[in-house]
């Protein structure tokens, strides 16, 4: 394709993007940075996980979403009873009294779906996260002797990190599998607060995905427009050399002098980012970087997109996993903070 | 009558004698001038002697025959002699100056003297010479008695009166101070050492490797090495242009150059992370400049 053409179709979709954000942004306040992030995910065909707690507009959040990108949106809730083939299908009596089974939420919309939303994914068991983990892997599923194919699916799951009743860790492998964990916070702002409390539009959630315009976003064409993206923006040898420190910096941070409270730092890591968390890492920051209206990866891109891709793909040994929110979002602040470019030589 | 002949032969038979005698003289002793002072005169002390005398010819003053420089005669010695010859109507006039010097010792005064001296005349028939008599005068020794007493025989000088300097010394005080505080701001503002309050600081270690960096392509990003790290060091983490606020409100003394930092740091950019050509030797130029100026704010001096 044309180098002008090429620039059309960047410019085209990035004004896209962005009034996809404008318009859920007018839907949830207080929530820039999210939306943006979830923007990113999105371009970059990335899966999300979702993180905060009770009623703080995630759900409307990831419905508004959905209806900008259109396609089809399917939603579970976890249980502790959820098992995999609630997933696959349901079954029912059917109008003449007999026994009719049917495709389940994930399976329904077949290649028409672009969002699944998984409720509470901690209360499901580690059966139905290990179903979870090869569709987000692989995007297909047999089922009913025969192949579903689920391209253009994105997931966004939900973590309610409140309770921990009858709930299941999600184990490292699974969060892996996801390209970002965003929290999702009650803002700070005392006037944006009293907007959420006081204004009765937002007592009606689903009136207010309404308002988000319908199919902004072409989901069957954001795969291979992701793909423009990733080869469009390219990164120099200083920025590659900064990427790379940075990782190291999750392996060992103590090797850069990084250093956190109350914490062995030699004891800390269990494992740093892998390579696929590095590689959406790189993935993220091309499409923060199109946002931006730049060919080219800047430092900002990285960190814009570094700690929702790399916290919750580092181990840390058990002695400090109570306090992986804490630590992690510290960890990763450290990292930025000290890694430095052009490196030291 | 008779006794007025006999008194006029008697006259003229003493006087007739020297008239010829003077009129046949060849030369004359005009005139003697000695020291002015003839007491007091100590070891080392020079006398001069001037002695004005007149050849008619044929005579002439003979140059071979004056004293020689360096007779002693009695610890005292010639040291320098002169002849200064004048044309006069029917011979020369001729002024001959003689310096003595004393080199006599002795513990208590004496006389000395200027030697006799014979200064002869050649060219006529007869030889014939002037001869200046000898000049006496007072030597006096530097100490009385022995060494011993010397010390006794000191006398106190009186003290001279001082010349009042202290406006002076003033004034040479002030225009030192203001000479050493000139001199101390120049190295303040210009050494690259640390040894006053805000040198040595990152901008200043960063803008030494600057200045020995070779000004030539591949070294602009060694060059942007030690500025951002300058940055990161004052900083006290890595900083980006993102976070350029919070660093002016943390560091307010490199506020004056905000605009030029942030020019900077899209520059180092778009070096860095793009593959936009640089010319290598203006860069590093410029970022010596830069590092230069954020030295000045560094010192507080901007």
């Amino acid at each position: 394709m044309a180098s002008a053409a090429i620039d059309t179709q960047l410019a085209d979709w990035r004004t896209r993007a962005l009034k996809l954000e404008n318009e859920v942004q007018g839907v949830i306040v207080g929530q820039d940075a999210a939306i943006r992030l979830i923007n990113i995910a999105i371009f970059a065909r990335g899966h999300v996980m979702l993180e905060g707690g009770v009623g703080v507009g995630k759900t409307t959040l990831l419905q508004s979403v959905a209806r900008g990108i259109g396609g089809a949106y399917e939603r579970i809730e976890g249980t502790v009873d959820l098992m995999p083939n609630d997933l696959v299908y349901h079954t029912f009596l059917g109008p003449e009294g007999r026994p009719q089974i049917d495709e389940g939420p994930l399976l329904r919309a077949g290649e028409k779906l672009s969002v699944f939303f998984f409720n509470e994914i901690n209360r499901a068991r580690p059966q139905v996260h290990a179903l979870m983990l090869r569709v987000m892997a692989e995007r297909h599923l047999h089922a009913f002797k025969k192949e579903y194919r689920l391209p253009h699916m994105v997931v966004f799951a939900d973590r309610n990190q409140v309770e921990k009743n009858e709930t299941f860790e999600i184990p490292s492998a699974a969060r892996d599998r996801f390209m970002m964990e965003i929290a999702i916070d009650i803002p700070d702002d005392r006037e944006l607060r009293k907007s959420l409390v006081f204004d009765t539009k937002f007592q009606h959630a689903e009136k207010l995905t309404q308002k988000v315009e319908s199919g902004l976003l072409a989901f069957d064409q954001l795969n291979d427009f992701s793909d423009v993206v990733q080869n469009h923006v390219q990164s120099s040898p200083a920025l590659e050399e900064y990427v790379m420190d940075l990782w190291s910096a999750t392996q060992k941070p103590e090797s850069f002098g990084i250093a956190l409270d109350g914490v062995d730092m030699h004891r800390l890591i269990q494992a740093g980012a892998s390579p696929r968390g590095m590689g959406m890492l790189l993935k993220a920051a091309r499409v923060h970087a199109w946002l931006m209206n730049r060919d080219y990866l800047y430092p900002e891109d990285i960190h814009a997109v570094f700690h929702e891709v790399i916290a919750h793909r580092m181990v840390f040994n058990s002695m400090y996993e109570s306090r992986r929110t804490l630590l992690s979002r510290q960890l990763t602040a450290k990292i930025l903070e000290t890694v430095a470019v052009p490196a030291k030589s | 009558m008779k006794k007025v002949t006999i008194l006029w032969l008697m006259l003229t038979s003493i006087t007739f004698p020297i008239l010829v005698q003077a009129a046949e003289e060849p030369a004359s002793l005009i005139s003697v001038a000695n020291p002015r002072i003839s007491t007091g005169i100590h070891i080392g002390d020079v006398l001069q002697r001037e002695i004005q005398l007149e050849a008619k010819a044929p005579y002439q003053l003979s140059m071979t025959a004056l004293p020689k420089k360096g007779e002693r005669n009695q610890g005292v010695e010639l040291v320098d002699i002169g002849v200064h010859t004048e044309k006069t109507g029917d011979g020369n006039r001729y002024s001959v100056s003689l310096s003595y010097q004393i080199f006599s010792t002795g513990q208590l005064p004496k006389v000395l003297r200027l030697p006799e001296t014979a200064l002869a005349l050649t060219g006529g028939q007869e030889a014939a010479a002037i001869n200046v008599p000898a000049w006496q005068f007072w030597f006096s020794p530097l100490v009385t008695g022995s060494i011993h007493t010397a010390r006794d025989n000191i006398q106190p000088q009186i003290k001279p009166s001082l010349v009042d300097s202290d406006a002076h010394r003033l004034r040479f005080v002030l225009a030192l101070v203001a000479l050493m505080t000139g001199l101390a701001g120049l190295v303040y503002v210009n050494a690259d050492k640390r040894w006053l309050p805000f040198m040595g600081g990152e901008f200043s270690q960063a803008y030494r490797k600057l200045r020995k960096l070779p000004k030539k392509a591949g070294q602009e990003q060694q060059a942007l090495q030690y500025v951002h790290q300058a940055f990161n060091q004052v900083y006290g983490r890595s900083l980006f242009r993102k976070n350029l606020g919070q660093f002016f409100a943390a560091y307010p003394e490199y506020s004056p150059m905000r605009n030029e930092i942030d020019a900077f740091f899209v520059r180092s950019e778009t070096l860095l992370f793009t593959t936009q050509p640089v010319d290598a030797a203006q860069f590093i130029q410029d970022a010596q400049h830069f590092c230069r100026s954020l030295r000045d704010c560094e010192r507080r001096v901007a």
